[in-house]
């Protein structure tokens, strides 16, 4: 899951980009509008966290911006002004939710979580294909019974490839979901996480889940 | 207000008629009174003079003593008197004709006197008696009887003035009372018109005050259809409501800036410090986490410090010390600390140097942090390679310093909000923690607080000139 957060503040950034991180979520700074932009239209992100005092535009702006390209990405609005008409005009020109700070970060994780959830037709957190089972609350992984452990990067790839589950995704695909700007597309980078994923996923099991489509990408299924 | 007058005429008016009227009353009153009193007193003192000859005349007939005719004599003179002094007082007909008996009776008295006085002289006692018990004794019957007569009369003209005195005093009372009435009428109905409109006014400006609060201070009395002086009230009202509402929005965006400036470093120590606690970390992490809080917390203890020192400022500016100081080597520690500052982003900074002694009065203190402030400001805004000019010259009892930069300069829709609390012109990600936005306005206030003043101009991407002006010191 990627996410983009647009916040000025160098230290807030920091933190909610840290913690976002450990959470397994893929995550790019935008420090102003400008940039926010330019980021929101060129990558598919999976939510926007907003700030809305920035130093060149404000997130209402920003917002209003990208409803108006027909971005739909969730918009999380997350600001020190918690006035009571902030949060209406908020949602009113298309942000799906709204934290004033200093806020919980598990309130925060929670709310990214809800707001994700939104999307598929299957609202619970536990994602599940044949035997295995991805929760997305506690990032615990099930095969049979048995527990897997899998780094940050191979669990967002893992949920990735599972939310989307019977279907073909290509490398594109992954590269933008899963990886951040820094991301260099002439690796083989993907291949390889695909591989450890593989050998923790399927190796032993009768049944492969993990499917290789040449020259188009990869699909997981039953 | 023409009811007010014709009010105030009305009851001067009433006021002026009695007097007037209570007035005459009181003359004819105490003259009649006076009159009739003496003519009283007369009558009353005529008949003990009369009362008091008897006995005389006998007396002298039994001893011979002429000690008896001397008194008779003396009583004699006193009757005659009083004779005198009720005739002076005897003005009506019937009056004067009784004095007019009285004297003949008296006359006729004395000659009795006369008769039996020359019988006893002859020697004829017997004679003489008889005329002093029968004759005499008739003569001064009726004589007494014209002194009561003479009584009554009095006593009836002070019974029937008192009765006309009491008909006029009815009159009179008459005639205040009803024009009295009249105006009491008048002016009540006027009165209570007039206070009724007032009152209708004063609650419609109750409830208006009354209903207005935070919310709704927006809110203003209605002046329309108004007396002249409800009309100043409302409109007083009005306008203080004005200043309310000012200075209210003024409180409420200034509180907000705030919360807002507080919340944020707030919420970087508490993300911060839960992110840190999420799970158990290297200690480079913890580290890490406790200098950026510590950075923040001094962010706060920044902004805490600044809106301190300009409440201070703007509230308590007694304490504030100040003395008289020579500008020259002030003005050359000011120049140093630019350079300094400046060095770092290769800018270069000018000087123009002033040729006479200025003495100035104030705070060094707050002064050097007014200059600082700019100048940062300044360095702040001008790329690296630019320039920075700063040049002191008197005018006018006042001495200007100027910082002129070649910097980004100011937008106009900028530049009427530079100088207001929590002010933030574009930040780099860089600078974004050490600017709060209360830099210029400190200046600002500082200036006010030396009596004087600061000016900019500056066009979009043309650089900016901040001109200080302080009042010159004269010893």
């Amino acid at each position: 899951m990627r996410i983009l957060l647009v916040e000025d503040e160098k230290n807030m950034a920091s933190f909610i980009k840290r913690g976002l991180q450990e959470e397994r979520y893929v995550v790019d700074v935008a420090p102003n509008g400008e940039n926010a932009l330019f980021l929101a239209e060129t990558n598919p992100y999976d939510l926007i966290i907003l700030d809305i005092m920035l130093p060149d535009t404000t997130g209402f702006s920003i917002c209003k911006d990208l409803r108006a390209k027909k971005i739909d990405t969730f918009i999380l609005m997350l600001t020190a002004r918690d006035d009571v008409k902030d949060k209406v005009l908020g949602l009113e020109i298309g942000a799906d939710d709204y934290l004033a700070k200093p806020f919980e970060f598990d309130e925060l994780l929670a709310r990214i979580a809800a707001l994700l959830r939104r999307k598929r037709l299957n609202k619970s957190p536990i994602l599940k294909v044949a035997d295995l089972e991805l929760n997305q609350l506690t990032h615990k992984i099930i095969r049979a019974k048995k527990e897997i452990t899998l780094t940050g990067k191979e669990y967002s790839l893992l949920e990735y490839l599972m939310l989307h589950a019977n279907q073909v995704i290509t490398r594109t695909e992954i590269s933008e979901h899963v990886w951040n700007e820094d991301f260099d597309s002439l690796t083989n980078v993907i291949d390889v996480f695909i591989n450890r994923l593989r050998n923790k996923i399927d190796r032993g099991f009768k049944k492969k889940l993990i499917h290789s489509l040449r020259g188009t990408g990869y699909m997981l299924k039953e | 207000m023409t009811g007010f007058w014709v009010m105030v005429f009305l009851c001067a008016f009433t006021v002026l008629f009695a007097f007037i009227t209570m007035r005459n009353m009181q003359k004819v009153f105490l003259n009649t009174m006076r009159d009739n009193v003496a003519a009283l007193k007369a009558a009353e003192e005529l008949e003990l003079a009369l009362l008091s000859q008897k006995g005389f005349l006998a007396n002298y007939f039994l001893d011979g003593n002429s000690i008896w005719l001397n008194k008779l004599d003396e009583k004699k003179t006193n009757f005659l008197g009083w004779l005198n002094k009720a005739s002076e007082t005897a003005l009506t007909p019937a009056e004067k004709s009784i004095i007019e008996d009285i004297n003949l009776l008296y006359q006729k008295y004395e000659s009795e006197h006369y008769k039996a006085e020359q019988l006893y002289e002859s020697g004829n006692i017997r004679a003489a008696k008889e005329i002093l018990l029968k004759d005499r004794w008739e003569v001064f019957e009726a004589l007494y009887q014209k002194c009561e007569d003479f009584i009554r009369i009095n006593e009836s003209i002070i019974e029937r003035s008192e009765a006309s005195l009491q008909r006029k005093v009815i009159g009179m009372m008459v005639l205040i009372t009803v024009p009295a009435l009249v105006v009491i009428a008048l002016v009540g109905s006027m009165f209570f018109l007039l206070t009724r409109r007032i009152l209708a006014s004063v609650k419609d400006i109750t409830v208006t005050t009354r209903n207005i609060n935070l919310k709704s201070l927006s809110d203003r009395v209605s002046t329309a259809n108004l007396e002249t002086e409800m009309e100043y009230l409302a409109k007083s009202i009005n306008v203080m409501l004005e200043r309310l509402e000012r200075s209210f929005e003024y409180i409420k965006e200034f509180s907000s800036s705030i919360g807002h400036e507080l919340k944020t470093p707030l919420a970087i120590i508490k993300g911060e410090s839960e992110i840190a606690l999420r799970k158990e970390r290297q200690v480079e992490d913890y580290q890490k986490a406790l200098r950026v809080n510590i950075e923040e917390a001094n962010r706060m203890i920044r902004i805490v410090e600044d809106l301190v020192f300009l409440a201070k400022l703007d509230y308590n500016p007694d304490n504030i010390k100040k003395e008289a100081f020579d500008f020259i080597p002030f003005f050359a520690d000011i120049q140093n600390r630019a350079k300094t500052l400046a060095q770092q982003k290769q800018i270069d900074v000018t000087a123009a140097m002033l040729k006479n002694a200025v003495t100035l009065e104030g705070n060094k203190l707050h002064l050097s942090r007014l200059f600082f402030n700019l100048i940062q400001n300044a360095v702040k805004f001008t790329p690296s390679g630019g320039k920075i000019n700063l040049a002191a010259y008197p005018a006018d009892n006042v001495l200007k310093v100027s910082i002129s930069d070649t910097g980004l300069g100011i937008s106009e829709e900028d530049l009427p909000k530079i100088f207001q609390r929590f002010f933030h012109k574009e930040k780099s990600q860089s600078e974004s923690a050490g600017s709060i936005g209360l830099g210029l306005s400190i200046a600002k206030s500082i200036a006010k607080f030396h009596n004087g003043d600061i000016e900019v101009e500056s066009k979009l991407g043309e650089g900016a000139t901040f001109t200080v002006i302080l009042p010159v010191f004269h010893a």
